[in-house]
């Protein structure tokens, strides 16, 4: 139930607006979720005006995404490569796209999203209001569910350069994954994996420069990933496998 | 808090309240093109508009994000055509296109794709046919198979017909009776590299070739109320605004069962804006089922509007009506309920054991023929066709295997809604989306404890059915709220609702024991089945029993078993506390199909058959009786059945063809995927037969009325569910009476206006409801002809025309000598001149048989042997449903049953926890398939002229729904050599096969 609306013009009303109602206030990004995610007596405080949050730009390495880009509009950038923009179709249909942003797939996604676990693997950093590092996408799923007090995302910043494959398993090819794998490669050989398909987030199993135990790896991240959805001996062993499989590029 | 929204260029000030959804807010301002799905999450994707020109859900947004931005909804797409003197711009061409094509079937999801249409058509005038699958990826179709939309968006854009303006339906092949458009041949304008995912191929005639003469049936006319849907008319039953609506909500057990030893709701009254609550101790005690079935209805008396006890998690405890949804909403979390918790049963092994917890104690439980409360068995069947035990005997080898199939949902994306008020006469109105009108009012007459002549039942258009609308579900919680508050009331269900407290169809446990000898003859063959009715026993008997009818009648056997083939079906249906089952599409074949079609592949492999000649060899021919029509009839005295017409031989040869079959089932380069050695490919085949409508007891009526320019009213009580029954209803009328279906105003139905119809079930509306109509049409026709013989004789005082002699043709009735007079000079002649009469008629119909539709399913599928991931690239259907009425609305009821029989072979499934409750609450749990994860679609029709009705048909709703599975299962034994036994097929199922513990 939403008692009041507010939309802020700049991210400093909406920070104030979240600091004048720290336990009922709460942000609306595309909106997407509002319907599921309606706090009691909310303070809906509307972002959609606050413009500069709308951008994607691009410096040599990276492209910074403003936290109300909508999952459409990637899509429709051609800076994003077509692995990206494959997930990211696999994420949502198109009615959906329109109106969920980069920011609130971070608020609200979960361990089954293909696109976050993309972008997991590809180190997205977050960068939130009013605090002077980045945040590891890692280190966001720890923090979210207990940040306080509550921040804006302004946005994230994507390293472009790595190459992105994943491999999945579901009951059909749109289906949420039963064990969605990524990679992410970089030009340095900086191999990053990801797993989703179960839990609260897509977890990173492997970072580094050499993947020679990474499919173990995998393998043991999901150990215990059991669900009315799938057993754990199955997502064990299919993590491993598909992680062997993007390897071998 | 105050909006200012411009809506189809027209600004608006409205007040809403900060919690209203945008959807909410614009069918409250009228604008009934935006659809409820019930979600909540925007999964279905019916509630579609432009939010400044994007597609998106108005579910999931909140009204107030929409101030100051410009929305679209379909009200201001397209106008009819034709307003009298005004002049009209005329349909958008992406209307005109989804309705020459044949994409619209209930049209529920139709605005939603039109809308998606435009924004892709706006952008990109010629989108291929990937771009137009993700413009569709949104909206979530239960009919269609998303094949002719697709095909619709492509014509409709530049480089389609429609950008032309042509205005006529895609002309059939005269040769082939099907459209060449649809099928993608040799239409000039058609985008040359159009290589859509579907194809409906010729279909092949076997018969009379009486088709040929024919001019109404056999073409793919546009549906008659097509362009209603595709201009988002308010047709649907909650497209109505009533002053002084009350909203209704139902409280629902949170255990699996329990009695009600208190319930408080005090508390809950004191809410302002909470009008009433009723509960077990406030209304009649009457048990009675909800099956929407004829009378006498063939299952127990098991179910109360209200009760002292729950039975599943889901079930009813008590109904609240208040001034607003909201306010109801939060009333039910103010009544207090004491429950005394039950043991509950949640595996259906278990009902029958000894010592296990009754379910239905209630001594007004009604028995019907075998049921047993105090065994929780809802029904028996025990069918024995021949001397099984002889057949076993004479066979080489016997081969037995267990099977199961899952517990799935309808998913018609219109949930259950209804609406209820007392009319001017104190006549109690039900306005609800309901298969079947007048079994509804039958039975809610007794439970309302009002006289059927004081109920008044009327269908408006359904947003989807398939058997979920067989029932009697929510009609009487509208009516015992109307009846206590004197106030209209509505109430529709949520999509958590429509998975935890409607029907499903009914899961099942299946062993399989067939004897043959080495030359591939069936001895014998048996099917025992544990079917699990859940709470209530709503077609529990007829279900089970169509298992073995239909699935088991199939295979009959060789040589002397020909003539006296050796069957037994054996099934009990027992109690659980889980959401009860019900009808759904195919009513209980399906679940034979699987254990029957999997058995016949893996005992063909295993005696080194091919796979198709061991069906051929056994299968049920032309001139033999129908096995089961020996033996069983719903619980009714059986008449045996001969089986006139059978495609089946034709249907595996065109089938094979299509499939290509012969290149790839042994060819083991075909299996192999080059550069992917993770992955095999496959292809497997089922063959089945279903029935065409129940003999001897369902019942079709219709009137036909003419008008003074020689039009015709015809009003069925059969009820259109988007398969396009009215459509075809009119041309077997137009047929007859020598007019156009243009001429053909159908109405359909209510139960003060329309004749008696069953309803829409057991695939029998074009069968009986339609030789009804055209009983009634020769009746009529009879009577144009001796008026016609008078005006002609009239004119010409030197002939002497007999009526016999006149035929109707081209609106005209035509004396052998040439001369005529036009259907308008006979109906103005008959009201306003000579001989004055209202020419009119009314027949109704009842079958004394019920006429197989035959079918070859094939698929090929790509399976990941180290994920066990299955895709199906191909499904094809060749089918013999009798002569096709309509190619368009028939081809789509292949396309869409293949695709909703492929989420039962691979992904839908209602699992439930410990505590028995279902855990698929919505449409991203409960995956059903989307527009861009389609296989190829291929369907055939192999025509057959079935000599027991005027026309040669046979019914082709249900039959889609039987071979798709099976196929499925016997592609992946093709594909890695693996046996899957259950349903879904899940990868893990797969992986676990090459992984066994």
């Amino acid at each position: 139930m939403i008692i009041e609306y507010y939309r802020p013009k700049n991210i400093l009303e909406a920070a104030a607006l979240l600091e004048q109602f720290p336990d009922s206030g709460f942000l609306v990004g595309g909106g997407s979720h509002i319907s599921t995610h309606q706090p009691e007596n909310g303070i809906a405080i509307d972002l959609q005006a606050v413009t500069e949050l709308k951008e994607i730009t691009r410096t040599r390495d990276n492209i910074h995404i403003g936290t109300l880009v909508t999952l459409q509009q990637m899509l429709e950038s051609e800076w994003f490569n077509q692995q990206l923009r494959n997930a990211i179709k696999y994420e949502n249909g198109q009615n959906i796209r329109q109106t969920a942003t980069i920011g609130g797939l971070l608020v609200t996604t979960d361990g089954r999203s293909p696109l976050a676990a993309c972008l997991l693997a590809l180190n997205l950093k977050i960068i939130l209001h009013s605090r002077e590092t980045m945040v590891d996408m890692e280190k966001w799923f720890e923090i979210r569910a207990n940040i306080k007090p509550k921040v804006i995302i302004t946005g994230v910043v994507l390293d472009y350069r790595p190459i992105l494959k994943f491999e999945y398993s579901a009951r059909t090819p749109k289906d949420r994954p039963l064990v969605f794998a990524a990679t992410a490669l970089w030009p340095n050989g900086r191999i990053r994996i990801t797993l989703a398909g179960f839990g609260d987030a897509p977890v990173l199993v492997y970072d580094g420069l050499d993947a020679s135990g990474a499919a173990n790896a995998a393998s043991n991240a999901y150990s215990s990933a059991r669900d009315f959805r799938a057993s754990a001996n199955y997502r064990s062993d299919v993590a491993g496998k598909l992680t062997e499989r993007l390897l071998k590029f | 808090m105050k909006i200012e929204i411009t809506i189809n260029q027209k600004d608006y000030h409205w007040v809403v309240d900060p919690s209203d959804s945008l959807l909410k807010v614009l069918r409250q301002h009228g604008f009934f093109g935006v659809k409820f799905g019930g979600c909540k999450k925007g999964e279905c994707g019916a509630c579609t508009v432009l939010f400044d020109g994007k597609p998106v859900n108005s579910c999931a947004l909140l009204a107030v994000q929409a101030d100051k931005h410009s929305i679209t909804t379909i009200e201001s797409v397209g106008e009819q055509p034709d307003p009298g003197w005004k002049l009209s711009a005329g349909l958008h061409p992406i209307q005109k296109s989804f309705m020459e094509t044949g994409a619209i079937q209930c049209g529920y999801c139709t605005p939603a794709m039109v809308l998606a249409a435009k924004a892709l058509l706006d952008k990109t005038p010629a989108p291929t046919e990937e771009m137009i699958r993700e413009s569709l990826s949104g909206i979530l179709c239960r009919c269609t198979g998303y094949l002719k939309p697709v095909q619709a968006i492509q014509r409709a854009g530049q480089n389609g017909l429609l950008a032309r303006e042509t205005s006529k339906l895609p002309v059939p092949d005269e040769d082939s009776g099907i459209s060449k458009k649809l099928a993608g041949s040799v239409e000039t304008g058609y985008s040359g590299d159009l290589e859509l995912q579907t194809k409906v191929l010729p279909k092949v005639e076997i018969g009379t070739g009486m088709q040929a003469s024919l001019k109404q049936v056999g073409k793919p006319e546009v549906k008659v109320d097509a362009m209603k849907l595709v201009q988002g008319k308010a047709a649907f039953t909650d497209d109505v605004e009533i002053r002084g609506i009350l909203y209704a909500k139902v409280l629902r057990s949170p255990h699996a069962h329990a009695r009600i030893k208190n319930i408080d709701y005090s508390e809950a009254l004191k809410i302002p804006g909470v009008v009433k609550i009723l509960t077990w101790k406030d209304i009649p005690r009457i048990a009675y089922s909800t099956a929407g079935q004829s009378d006498p209805i063939p299952g127990p008396l098991d179910s109360f509007s209200l009760d002292n006890k729950v039975r599943f998690v889901g079930d009813r405890v008590a109904f609240v009506a208040a001034e607003t949804e909201e306010i109801a909403t939060e009333a039910l979390n103010f009544i207090k309920v004491d429950y005394e918790i039950l043991p509950a049963i949640l595996d259906s092994t278990t009902s029958l054991q000894n010592g296990a917890v009754i379910i239905h104690d209630e001594p007004e439980y009604v028995n019907f023929d075998a049921s047993d409360p105090k065994i929780n068995l809802a029904a028996k069947i025990r069918i024995d066709i021949g001397n099984v035990e002889s057949g076993f005997d004479e066979a080489d080898r016997i081969f037995e295997a267990e099977y199961s199939v899952q517990k799935v949902q309808q998913a018609h994306i219109e949930p259950h809604v209804v609406v209820s008020y007392w009319d001017e006469d104190d006549r109690l109105v039900i306005r609800t989306s309901t298969q079947v009108p007048f079994h509804a009012r039958r039975i809610l007459a007794p439970v309302l404890q009002l006289p059927v002549k004081r109920i008044r039942v009327i269908k408006p258009r359904i947003g989807g059915g398939f058997g979920g609308k067989q029932e009697v579900l929510i009609e009487d919680i509208a009516a015992h709220l109307t009846i206590a508050t004197g106030r209209p009331v509505r109430f529709e269900y949520s999509r958590e609702e429509e998975f935890i407290a409607s029907r499903s169809r009914h899961p099942m446990k299946i062993h399989m024991k067939t004897g043959v000898k080495l030359d591939g003859t069936i001895t014998a063959n048996e099917m025992r089945c544990l079917s699990d009715t859940g709470a209530y026993g709503c077609h529990a008997l007829t279900v089970a029993g169509n298992t073995g009818h239909k699935a088991m009648a199939l295979y009959v056997g060789d040589g002397k078993y020909r003539h006296n083939p050796n069957i037994r079906f054996y099934s009990d249906v027992v109690y659980t506390n889980l959401p009860p089952s019900g009808a759904f599409r195919g009513y209980g074949v399906p679940q034979g199909y699987w254990p029957v079609e999997r058995h016949m592949e893996k005992i063909a492999r295993a005696i080194n058959m091919d796979p198709i000649e061991f069906r051929l060899k056994n299968a049920i021919r032309a001139g033999e009786v129908h096995p089961f029509s020996t033996a069983w009839s719903e619980g009714r005295e059986p008449k045996p059945e001969i089986v006139q017409t059978v495609g089946l031989e034709e249907c595996v040869m065109q089938g094979k063809a299509a499939i290509g079959w012969d290149q790839k089932f042994s060819s083991l380069d075909w299996h192999s995927v080059e550069g992917k050695p993770h992955l095999r490919r496959g292809v497997g085949i089922a063959t089945v037969m279903q029935g065409t409508a129940i003999p001897y007891l369902d019942m079709g009526g219709a009137s036909i009325k003419m008008n003074d320019d020689g039009s015709f009213n015809l009003l069925v009580g059969a009820t259109d569910l988007g398969t396009g029954s009215d459509t075809v209803l009119a041309q077997m009328a137009a047929e007859v009476l020598g007019v156009t279906v243009e001429d053909i105003i159908v109405y359909s139905s209510d139960t003060d206006f329309t004749p008696f119809d069953k309803g829409a079930y057991a695939s029998s509306t074009t069968y009986i409801s339609g030789t009804a109509v055209i009983k009634a049409a020769e009746i009529i026709a009879e009577k144009i002809k001796k008026r016609a013989a008078k005006l002609i004789n009239r004119k010409d005082s030197h002939t002497e025309i007999d009526a016999d002699e006149i035929i109707l043709e081209d609106n005209c009735a035509i004396a052998p000598n040439g001369s005529y007079v036009t259907l308008t000079e006979i109906g103005h002649d008959s009201l306003h001149r000579e001989d004055q009469e209202q020419i009119m008629s009314v027949a109704s119909y009842v079958s004394p048989v019920s006429p197989p539709p035959f079918a070859a399913q094939f698929a090929e599928v790509q399976v990941d042997i180290e994920t066990g991931m299955v895709v199906v690239n191909k499904l094809v259907m060749a089918v013999d449903a009798g002569v096709i009425v309509n190619p368009a609305t028939a081809s789509g009821q292949i396309e869409g049953g293949m695709t909703q029989a492929l989420g039962y072979a691979v992904c839908e499934d209602m699992s439930h926890d410990e505590s028995g409750r279902i855990r698929q609450t919505d449409l991203q749990e409960y995956h059903i398939f989307q527009a861009d994860e389609m296989p190829e679609l291929t369907t055939i029709f192999v025509e057959t002229f079935e000599p027991s009705h005027p026309f040669g048909i046979k019914a082709i709703a249900e039959i889609p729904m039987d071979g798709v599975a099976p196929a499925v299962g016997n592609a992946v034994l093709d594909a890695v050599g693996v046996q899957i036994d259950t349903l879904p097929i899940t990868p893990e199922k797969v992986w676990s096969a090459f992984n066994p513990r």
